[in-house]
């Protein structure tokens, strides 16, 4: 049995390297892809037209707007009303505006009281409004706690970096927490997809007819043909994951060992998928449009473009269904908060159930299935 | 004797979505012999040969290769034979070379016996020149040939050739059965579907197709014997009409149209050679020759399939 995947396997190595176009599609599209997506995400929101109506007008306030400008997230400028405030965000000449209410200084240096600022945000661009609610957090707790500090006598209070702080999402809230999770996701996207064609490849040439009368059973010629494609996309996401804890700083604050292994359970559990895929669609064609069909579901309500929290309850009772919801909460988890399996064993073991339930299918789709 | 029907089936039927591509059909094949499975397109050949590779489930009966259920028992069979399908089935961006070793490796051969193999094969394929060609580049006949090559690999006793020289020139048709021949002469039992009628006369026995059913299945004289009354070739000047003047003639029993002659089963081919060339002329037609002659598989099996339809309408 083994000896006949492995057959198989170097057949696809030698097949991959002849197509001059797939390996390198496949390797370096996603990653492209995820610098495009870090690019839009870090370039793209930030010098947001801010107003503010500053009705302090104390040195607190001129630093707080200083702050807010050295965010980089916000181009402030100055209003004169509360009329101002909402024409220029209704009119889309901001995208937030600051109120600074009368007596801000004064809050600020009553330690006991809270110093209220209020943030308006467009929120027709939910990426952009995003962004500048989680800046605007930072930047009032950095100048809170600066301001602390200065009050109790201690120096040297390291300023925060606004920026990054907004990227790797410090508050762990799960919206916009784009980078990371497409890490997994597409790796295991690309993984599942490539399977499927691989194997509807076989068909739609009438290969697989021509296995069919080989000793090779149709689990080895699943196992075989998915492996590489397997391994592929878990190089892809080790890819990944190197470019973004290296060139963009997203902190690896768990087990890396961890986050490794559950990755390959959970990737294995999205290839079967794309085998279930691979007993229904009859040419290349069909495996590619309906694997695309699943992804975009998948994202839909996985919470990987809109949060699942703003969901209606039946969605986010649907959501549970996809091992992509509960892969994103364990990689953030052991990313971001470094924990481990105590925190997330209940996904870990939703994912497991869902790999069980995917793979019963799957096989069972397949024998039925034979040639037709 | 039962040993010697290699393979066997038992009212076997294969039902798609809505049509029935194999229907009721029970056959039984000899060990070593050629059997042609013929029949028009969609008669049910493919899924046929499908079924006895066991690489299709039957929808009712049951069919034994070598006395293994195709079913319950595919492994053991999948040893045993080989499958050449009707369109091109190998890897077009491996080389000759390169499906060889593949198939090779599917079988697990190994060693001097494996190298002598393939040599053999490329050899016999006359494909050695060509050892490093991708598939794919390779002409019609020579693919057909390679493929042959590819399920000749574990030396199957038993080999299923659908349509093996469909869209491959005379001459290549012609080595590609001398090859057939050699297997044959090995003990090789080979089951070949084909639409040529010359090629079914090449086989020890043949199975008539027609509508997922087997219409006749004997050798290929016996067919021949069965056609009723006695054929006369005749060459008239106005084709369709002589066709259908001759059709309402009595003691006609059948006309078929080939080129430009008519062939005509008469109950009596005395009578109708001497009445010919007045009921022509009478019509205004000329008849430029007319021969009695023995009816080829063509005509057989024209006739007998015009009998099956008109039996069930
Ligand atoms: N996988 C399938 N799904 C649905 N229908 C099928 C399938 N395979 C064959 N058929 C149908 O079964 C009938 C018999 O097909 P089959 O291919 O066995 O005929 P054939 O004698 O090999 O014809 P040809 O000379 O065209 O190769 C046809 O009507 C065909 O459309
Ligand atoms: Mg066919």
């Amino acid at each position: 049995m083994l000896y006949r995947i492995l057959t198989l396997l170097r057949k696809e190595f030698i097949q991959l390297f002849r197509d001059k176009l797939l390996a390198p599609f496949v390797l370096l599209g996603p990653l492209s892809e995820l610098l495009m997506i870090a690019w839009s995400t870090s370039q793209g929101i930030d010098h947001l037209p801010t107003a503010v109506l500053d009705l302090d007008l104390s040195p607190a306030s001129r630093a707080l707007v200083t702050a807010m400008e050295n965010s980089e997230t916000f181009d402030p400028y100055t209003v004169a009303s509360l009329d101002d405030v909402t024409a220029d965000i209704a009119g889309g000449r901001a995208m937030a505006a600051w109120v600074i209410p009368p007596g801000f200084q004064a809050q600020l240096l009553d330690a006991d009281e809270a110093a209220p600022v209020q943030l308006v945000v467009d929120g027709s661009d939910v990426m952009a409004a995003q962004t500048a609610v989680d800046v605007g957090e930072g930047v009032a707790a950095a100048y809170g706690q600066s301001i602390m500090m200065q009050t109790v006598g201690t120096s040297g209070g390291v300023p925060l970096e606004m920026s990054l702080r907004v990227w790797f999402n410090e508050e762990l809230k799960e919206s916009n927490f784009m980078i990371p999770s497409e890490l997994g996701f597409i790796a295991a996207a690309i993984a599942a997809m490539l399977a499927s064609m691989m194997i509807a490849r076989e068909r739609e040439l009438g290969t697989l007819e021509q296995l069919m009368v080989t000793p090779i059973r149709s689990l080895e010629l699943v196992i075989g043909k998915s492996a590489l494609a397997f391994a592929l996309g878990y190089t892809e996401f080790l890819l990944m994951l190197g470019m973004v804890v290296w060139f963009f700083d997203v902190p690896l604050r768990g087990s890396l060992a961890l986050l490794m292994l559950i990755a390959f359970i959970y990737m294995l559990v999205e290839l079967g998928w794309g085998l279930m895929i691979s007993a229904v669609a009859k040419t290349q064609m069909q495996a590619l449009l309906i694997a695309f069909a699943v992804v975009m579901v998948m994202i839909i309500f996985s919470g990987y473009a809109f949060p699942v929290e703003t969901m209606p309850p039946l969605m986010r009772l649907i959501a549970n269904i996809f091992p992509l919801k509960h892969w994103l909460i364990i990689f953030r988890s052991i990313l971001l908060k470094g924990a481990g399996l105590e925190v997330f064993w209940p996904q870990l073991l939703a994912i497991l159930g869902l790999g069980t339930l995917i793979y019963t299918g799957t096989i069972t789709l397949l024998r039925q299935k034979k040639l037709e | 004797m039962a040993d010697e029907w290699v393979i066997e089936t038992e009212g076997l039927t294969r039902t798609f979505k809505k049509v029935t591509a194999v229907n009721n059909l029970t056959l039984q094949i000899k060990r070593g012999e050629i059997f042609g499975l013929v029949g028009p397109d969609g008669a049910g050949k493919t899924t046929t040969i499908r079924l006895l590779a066991a690489i299709l489930d039957p929808t009712g009966g049951s069919a034994k290769v070598d006395g293994f259920d195709t079913v319950a028992q595919p492994e053991p069979i999948k040893r045993r034979i080989g499958y050449m399908a009707q369109r091109f089935n190998l890897y077009g961006d491996l080389s000759v070379w390169e499906n060889l070793n593949f198939f090779a490796d599917v079988f697990e051969m190994t060693g001097t016996e494996r190298q002598e193999r393939i040599e053999m094969l490329l050899n016999f394929a006359r494909l050695t020149e060509f050892r490093d060609r991708h598939a794919a580049h390779l002409s019609g006949g020579m693919q057909k040939k390679l493929a042959l090559a590819c399920t000749l690999i574990h030396t199957p006793d038993i080999i299923y050739l659908d349509e093996p020289t469909t869209g491959v020139d005379p001459v290549s048709r012609r080595e590609f059965w001398d090859i057939l021949t050699d297997l044959h002469l090995q003990g090789i039992t080979l089951v070949v579907s084909t639409p040529y009628m010359d090629e079914a006369e090449r086989c020890s026995r043949v199975g008539l197709m027609y509508q997922g059913g087997l219409v006749v299945c004997d050798t290929p004289e016996a067919i021949k014997a069965m056609t009723e009354g006695e054929l006369i070739a005749l060459w008239p000047s106005d084709l369709r009409r002589a066709h259908d003047i001759l059709l309402g003639t009595e003691g006609v029993l059948e006309v078929q149209t080939y080129g430009d002659q008519l062939r005509l089963f008469a109950r009596d081919g005395d009578d109708i050679m001497a009445r010919l060339q007045a009921t022509l002329t009478e019509h205004n037609i000329q008849l430029a020759d007319a021969r009695r002659t023995s009816p080829r598989m063509e005509e057989a099996f024209i006739s007998l399939i015009r009998r099956q339809m008109n039996e069930k309408p």
